[in-house]
C-alpha cells in the first residue's frame, strides 16, 4: 500500500504544490493521496511524503510534476522486493515502520527542526486540514468532550494555572481574561478569534489555520463554554484566501458533526460560530478597532476602559483571543495546565510558533519553547551569528535587536530587555548587507499607511518620525534630530489612543540603542567623534536628578536615581552630546581637549 | 448610456442588500459583493447602501475609503500586486516595484490607459518565507526578482494579444 500527502498550505500551492498533486492522479498508479497543510519549512515546498506498507515515511523535498512518477516508483519497488533505489531523491525520513534508507536523516534531526517542540502545530502537515475525521482520529474533540464535563470555572482556573499568556502579541495572561468575561452578568456575551494576523514578516496563524482549522474551532468551543459567550465570530483577513476557505469548510463540517450548534455533543451548551472577514486595514487586530469593524464600520479604536470583557461587540462583554492562544486550549485541558507548565520558562510557560522570514536561507515557521536564545532559532534558519546584523521582533511595531542581543531569551519579559516585544511571532532576519536606517523608514512607512488617522499623535507623530529618519537617511541629520525623535517617540508612547501608535516608536527607539553606530555614521557631526570633546561630566551641584539625561543616552551609560545626582560612566559613554543638549539645567560639562579652540575653528571653517 | 449603466448598478446593488436585509454588521459584506460585481464600489451603491441599511452615508464612504481592499475607482482588468512588507522588502521586493513601474509605465496605485492592468502595493501577504512575492489575480509567485516580474507582465500582456 502506498499513501502520498502533498502539502498544500499557502507556501506549498504557491511553489506549485497542487500541479504535483494532480500529477499523482494522472499516473493513474495503485495510490492514495491525500492533502495537508504545512509542516513549517517553505523552502522545502512543494513537500511529499510516502508511506509504503509497514516501512516508515519518507519525505521528499521541491519536487516537481515531472518527479511524481520516480517518487511511486520509489514507493513499488519497496513494496515489491524491498529496494531502495533513488536515494537521492529522498530528502528525510518521519519516525514509525521499519527502517528504510539507513543514511537519510529523520525530519527532526534536520537543521530546521531541530530543537523545535512542536505542540500546537502537532497536526500541521500530516493530517488532512480539510477532513474533520482525520482530526479526530488523531486526537482532536476530546478535549472539547472532557471540557464539558467540567464546571466553566474549573477550566478557567486550569488555564489560569497553565499560566498561558495570550499569543497575539500583549502576553496578557489568558485566564484572567476569561475570568474577567465569565463574572460579567449579562444576557449575552461573545467570542471573537481575532485572526487578523497583518504585521508584516508573521504568518504562523496563517499556516495553522490553513493546516489545522479544527484545532482552533474546538479551542474557540471550549472558551466559550467556559465564559459563557453563545456566539462567537473568528476575524480573518480577505488576504488569506485559502485560509478562508478552509475554515468555512471546517465550520460547516464541524456544524454537521455536532461540534458547533445547539446542544452540542449532547450537551446543554450551544454555540454559533461565524466568520467575518476584514478588508485590509493592519489597525483592526487591535481590539476595539476589530469590534468596530465586526459592527460594520471603519476598524478605528476607541478608548479603553471600558474594556472589551466589559463593554464590547454590540456593547456586551466580548472574549478576544487569538488563534494561537485558542490552539492550544484543547492542549492543556486534555493534558493539565502542569503538563503544559513543562515546557517553556516559567514566566511564559508553553511553546510559540514563530515565523522566520528576511536574509535567511531556511524560512518558515517553527515551534519552539518560550524562553530558548534567540540564537536558536537563528540556528534553525540556516544563519550563524556573523551572518546577522538585525533581527525584527514583533513587526513594525516590535524592536530591531541586534547581534549582540542574540542570546537573549526568548520569552516575554527576556525579549523586553533588548527593547523589543515578542508581538505575534514575526522574526525577520536582516543580513549584513542591509542598511538599519532604511529597515526603519520601511516599517515607519508602513505605519503611515496603516494609522487609522484618529488621534493626532499618531497620525502626526510617526510621519513625523518618517521624515526626520529621512533626514538622517539623507546625511543632513543633526544630534538635535536625534533628541527630536526620543521627544516624538515619548508623545506617541504617553498619548495615542491605541497599541498602534504607543508602540510605533518602538523600532526607532530599539535601533538607536541597539544600533547608535548607524546614526553615528549617518549623522555628520557624529561621524569621526567630536575631536575636542574628550569626556562628559556632570556637575554634581547643578543636577538635580531629573532623568531625562539617562533617557536620551543611547548607551544607558547614565546611572542615578530620580531626585539623585546623576553619573556618567565613562568607559560606556560614546561622547555624542545628547545629553549635554538634553540637560535642562546646565549640569553636564564638556571636558574639552587642550587645543579645543584652534579644533573648533577648523571645524567652524570646514562648514 | 450613462442612465443604462447607473440602473445596471442600482439593481445589482440592490439585490445584493435584499440577501443582507437590513443587517447593519453586514457592511463590508456588501461592499465586498459589490466590488466583485463591479470592481469598484460606485458612488451610486454607496447612496443606496446608506438608504437601505439606515446608514449615515459619511459613514458608508468611510468604511469604502477606510479599508485598503476597497476602491472608489474602476480598476484593470488584472490586478498586480506586489508585496512590500517587511520580510520581501529585506529581499528587494522595492526593485521588483520599480521594474513593473517602467514596464507598464503607471506609478504605484494606478491603472493604465488601456485598462489592462493595476499596480498596487499591499502590506504583506502572508507569505513571508518565500519572499519576494508578487500577486496577480489572487495567484502567489513566490522568490521573484526584477526580471521574473518583467516576464510575467509581458506575458500576461501577451495573452491580452498586446
Amino acid at each position: 500500500m502506498i499513501s502520498i500527502r502533498v502539502g498544500l498550505g499557502s507556501a506549498g500551492i504557491s511553489s506549485g504544490a497542487m500541479d504535483v498533486y494532480k500529477k499523482f492522479f494522472e499516473l493513474g498508479r495503485d495510490l492514495s493521496v491525500y492533502k495537508t497543510g504545512e509542516m513549517g519549512a517553505s523552502f522545502l515546498a512543494p513537500v511529499v511524503e510516502m508511506k509504503v506498507d509497514n516501512y516508515e515515511t519518507l519525505i521528499f523535498a521541491n519536487v516537481k510534476p515531472e518527479q511524481c512518477y520516480r517518487i511511486v516508483s520509489i514507493g513499488e519497488r519497496l513494496s515489491k522486493d524491498g529496494r531502495e533505489i533513488w536515494p537521492k531523491l529522498v530528502y528525510a525520513k518521519r519516525r514509525g515502520g521499519s527502517p528504510i534508507f539507513k543514511n537519510k536523516p529523520y525530519i527532526e534531526e534536520t537543521p530546521f527542526f531541530k530543537g523545535q517542540v512542536k505542540l500546537v502545530s502537532a497536526r500541521c502537515g500530516i493530517i488532512n486540514p480539510e477532513s474533520i475525521e482525520d482530526y479526530h482520529s488523531s486526537g482532536g474533540f476530546s478535549a472539547l468532550a472532557k471540557a464539558l464535563t467540567m464546571k466553566p470555572e474549573e477550566i478557567i482556573e486550569e488555564v489560569k494555572r497553565s499560566g498561558l499568556r495570550g499569543r497575539g502579541g500583549g502576553g496578557f495572561p489568558a485566564g484572567e481574561k476569561w475570568a474577567a468575561v465569565r463574572r460579567q452578568e449579562s444576557s449575552q456575551k461573545y467570542l471573537i478569534c481575532n485572526f487578523d494576523e497583518g504585521d508584516p514578516g508573521a504568518f504562523m496563524n496563517r499556516a495553522l489555520v490553513e493546516s489545522d482549522p479544527f484545532a482552533v474551532i474546538e479551542g474557540i468551543v471550549i472558551a466559550a463554554y467556559a465564559v459563557g459567550a453563545s456566539e462567537a465570530f473568528i476575524y480573518t483577513r480577505s488576504e488569506y484566501p485559502l485560509a478562508v476557505e478552509r475554515l468555512e469548510k471546517a465550520l460547516e463540517d464541524a456544524r454537521t458533526a455536532g461540534i458547533i450548534g445547539n446542544n452540542i455533543l449532547n450537551s446543554e451548551f450551544s454555540i454559533n460560530i461565524s466568520l467575518e472577514i476584514g478588508a485590509g486595514a493592519f489597525v483592526c487586530g487591535e481590539e476595539t478597532a476589530l469590534i468596530s469593524s465586526i459592527e460594520g464600520r471603519a476598524g478605528r479604536p476607541r478608548p479603553r476602559p471600558p474594556y472589551p470583557s466589559e463593554k464590547g461587540l454590540f456593547g456586551m462583554p466580548t472574549l478576544i483571543n487569538n488563534v494561537e492562544t485558542l490552539a492550544n486550549i484543547p492542549l492543556i485541558i486534555e493534558n493539565g495546565a502542569e503538563w503544559f507548565r513543562g515546557f517553556g520558562s516559567k514566566s511564559s510557560p508553553g511553546t510559540k510558533m514563530f515565523s522566520i522570514s528576511g536574509d535567511a536561507p531556511l524560512s518558515g515557521y517553527v515551534e519552539v519553547p518560550l524562553g530558548i536564545p534567540l540564537l536558536k532559532v537563528a540556528e534553525m534558519a540556516g544563519l550563524r551569528e556573523q551572518d546577522v546584523k538585525a533581527v525584527q521582533l514583533g513587526g513594525p511595531s516590535g524592536g530591531l535587536v541586534s547581534r549582540s542581543h542574540l542570546s537573549i531569551p526568548l520569552d516575554y519579559e527576556g525579549i523586553q530587555g533588548a527593547e523589543a516585544i515578542i508581538g505575534s511571532g514575526g522574526i525577520v532576519f536582516v543580513g549584513n548587507k542591509r542598511q538599519i536606517l532604511e529597515t526603519i523608514q520601511h516599517g515607519l512607512k508602513f505605519l503611515i499607511s496603516e494609522s487609522c488617522g484618529r488621534c493626532t499623535p499618531c497620525r502626526e507623530g510617526i510621519f513625523r518620525m518618517s521624515e526626520t529618519i529621512q533626514k538622517i537617511q539623507d546625511g543632513n541629520g543633526t544630534p538635535e534630530d536625534v533628541l527630536n525623535l526620543y521627544g516624538l517617540s515619548n508623545t506617541l508612547k504617553d498619548t495615542s489612543l491605541c497599541g498602534l501608535g504607543r508602540t510605533a516608536p518602538n523600532l526607532v527607539l530599539s535601533s538607536i540603542r541597539n544600533f547608535f553606530s548607524e546614526y553615528e555614521s549617518a549623522i555628520r557631526e557624529w561621524r569621526g567623534k567630536l575631536p575636542n570633546v574628550l569626556s562628559y561630566e556632570i556637575d554634581p551641584s547643578r543636577c538635580n536628578g531629573c532623568h531625562l539625561c539617562s533617557l536620551v543616552c543611547p548607551k544607558k551609560a547614565i546611572s542615578g536615581g530620580r531626585l539623585e545626582v546623576h553619573r556618567i560612566e565613562p568607559d560606556l559613554c560614546v561622547r555624542c552630546g545628547l545629553c549635554y543638549r538634553q540637560c535642562p539645567y546646565s549640569a553636564i560639562k564638556e571636558n574639552l581637549a587642550e587645543r579645543d579652540s584652534r579644533l573648533k575653528i577648523e571645524i567652524g571653517q570646514r562648514k | 448610456m450613462e442612465e443604462d449603466k447607473d440602473a445596471r448598478e442600482a439593481e445589482i446593488t440592490s439585490e445584493i442588500l435584499r440577501k443582507h436585509a437590513g443587517d447593519k454588521g453586514a457592511l463590508l459584506q456588501i461592499l465586498r459583493e459589490v466590488q466583485a460585481a463591479f470592481g469598484y464600489v460606485p458612488k451610486s451603491s454607496m447612496l443606496a447602501i446608506s438608504s437601505q441599511l439606515g446608514i449615515p452615508l459619511s459613514q458608508v464612504y468611510s468604511a469604502v475609503t477606510f479599508y485598503n481592499e476597497f476602491r472608489t475607482e474602476k480598476r484593470g482588468k488584472h490586478l498586480i500586486r506586489v508585496c512590500l512588507g517587511t520580510a520581501c522588502c529585506v529581499r528587494r521586493s522595492k526593485e521588483i516595484m520599480d521594474e513593473l513601474e517602467s514596464v507598464m509605465k503607471i506609478r504605484e496605485g494606478e491603472t493604465d490607459p488601456a485598462g489592462i492592468f493595476t499596480l498596487e502595493r499591499v502590506n504583506c501577504v502572508g507569505a513571508c518565507s518565500l519572499g519576494p512575492v508578487v500577486e496577480v489575480d489572487g495567484q502567489l509567485y513566490p522568490r521573484m526578482n526584477p526580471k521574473k516580474a518583467r516576464s510575467l507582465v509581458l506575458e500576461i500582456l501577451k495573452g491580452e494579444g498586446r
